[in-house]
């Protein structure tokens, strides 16, 4: 059973190195069509732009072009949205987008793919699998990444809660009263921070956990950056009485959980039965080196030979192994 | 015969050439400071704008008491506590900048010196291969 598994493991990952090609612009295309659908559903205030064939043109457009660009591309989508329902929500948009990408994205445009994958993973609720898997593929940097996506989720979750009040207003004095009200929710969000703090507060604990030399760190990680960002959630409910679901809460971290174990599956799969400690020196050093094996499975090759009386000159299988096995008897009787 | 162990670098080395090897090599072409010092620019104006960003932000939320100081000409205090954060804010910001490139460039020499090991083991290969076949000769 757990070699099969491990086959079709192998399999989809051949499959993937021979086909990547394709299936690197599929999943681009795929991703950006599913955001964009997202955006429309729950954004979509200009008419013009919730246009499924458009939608299915600038998705095209993005399974071309690098990860950073379909982030632009998306933004500037969301921007255009925001500016139909009112100038005020732009504008606080554009100031985190741009803020993000001044003072994160400098250091660290590979994590970009976290900021998209972050509003995909809410509507699915495994969104607190996204910091731990950021913890176990990227670099302790993308805690700022995922703080920055809940941030921009919570805040277009909060647009579009309260669109009828902030689609009421006027360029003018309102224009200031709106802006201000809408900062103010930004920053008394207390359920986003909190959110946004276990989320980084995972992804540096595991990333550091699975970097540990201990057996099964990978598991580990997981496990204990699922506790922390729990821990981090229920201490803010209790402190600042942010009135989280618990019921949502669970089954989302039971979900995150099952899909932090398919990423640990595919990216980090070791024998620890296997473990050898090897023990060298050449002129500078003595080396201790702990190796751990990767889990592989031998290609089962099955040979399939079929045979018919027709191929074989109206002579039956049967009686060419009889044919045979006399043949070979009588050579090695003399 | 297929040499195992020369397939097996020469692949590591064209997966290096075809991914992280060609940033490597654009940052190859600098010297250590001048990479680090043209990064820290970069973060200097990125900075310079974040913080232009946030005081727009304050300037918009505090519109009323703003023009109400304009008037008063009192806004002296205030500019001055805007210079300190913003030189708080870019001391940290360009130190981390800092690190970040100092740490990178680090890292790339690294894989540059690996990569050079490599090619030297795939030469020495070659030549030992060359040297094997001349003594038949």
């Amino acid at each position: 059973m757990l070699t099969t598994v491990f086959e079709i493991r192998k399999k989809i990952i051949e499959a993937y190195g021979q086909y990547e090609y394709i299936i690197i612009p599929a999943l681009k295309f795929c991703l950006a069509f599913l955001l964009i659908l997202e955006i429309d559903n729950h954004i979509g205030f200009n008419a013009g732009l919730t246009n499924k064939l458009l939608g299915v043109i600038i998705a095209l457009i993005c399974s071309l072009v690098p990860v950073n660009f379909i982030a632009g591309i998306l933004m500037v989508l969301v921007l255009a949205h925001l500016y139909t329902l009112s100038l005020e929500t732009m504008i606080v948009a554009a100031v985190i987008f741009l803020l993000m990408f001044l003072l994160y994205f400098r250091f660290s445009p590979k994590d970009t793919g976290i900021i998209l994958l972050l509003p995909l993973a809410f509507t699915c609720r495994i969104e607190y699998a996204v910091p731990i898997a950021a913890g176990l593929l990227f670099t302790p940097g993308s805690a700022v990444g995922v703080a920055f996506g809940v941030i921009i989720t919570k805040y277009l979750t909060y647009v579009e809660q309260n669109k009828a009040v902030l689609g009421n207003s006027e360029i003018g004095p309102a224009t200031v009263d709106n802006f201000r009200n809408i900062i103010d929710a930004l920053l008394q969000n207390r359920a986003m921070w909190i959110m946004a703090a276990a989320f980084a507060a995972a992804a540096i604990v595991v990333y550091f956990i699975r970097r540990l030399e201990t057996a099964h760190s990978w598991t580990i990680a997981i496990i204990v950056g699922t506790v922390v960002e729990l821990f981090i959630l229920l201490f803010g409910d209790m402190q600042y009485d942010t009135n989280i679901d618990l019921t949502k809460v669970f089954i989302g971290v039971f979900l995150s959980i099952l899909v932090e174990l398919l990423v640990e599956f595919f990216c980090f799969m070791v024998d620890y039965t296997r473990i050898e400690s090897v023990q060298f020196e050449d002129d500078d050093y003595y080396y201790y080196v702990k190796a751990v094996p990767k889990v592989t499975v031998s290609d089962s090759v099955r040979t399939v030979k079929t045979f018919s009386t027709s191929e074989t000159g109206g002579v039956s299988f049967r009686d060419q192994v009889a044919k045979r096995l006399g043949g070979k008897n009588a050579e090695s009787e003399e | 015969m297929i040499n195992k162990d020369r397939v097996r670098t020469m692949t590591r080395l064209a997966i290096y050439e075809e991914g992280q090897g060609v940033a490597d090599d654009k940052m190859n072409g600098y010297f250590k400071n001048d990479y680090i010092v043209g990064h820290m620019v970069g973060s200097f104006v990125s900075g310079t704008i974040a913080c232009l960003l946030i005081v727009f932000v304050y300037c918009c939320y505090y519109y009323d008491t703003l023009m109400i100081r304009l008037f008063e000409n009192d806004l002296g205090g205030l500019v001055k506590t805007f210079l300190t954060l913003y030189a708080a804010f870019m001391i940290f910001f360009l130190a981390v900048s800092f690190f970040v490139y100092f740490w990178r460039y680090n890292a790339t020499c690294g894989r540059i010196e690996r990569y050079n090991r490599r090619l030297n083991h795939l030469k020495e290969s070659y030549e030992k291969e060359d040297k094997h076949a001349d003594n038949r000769i």
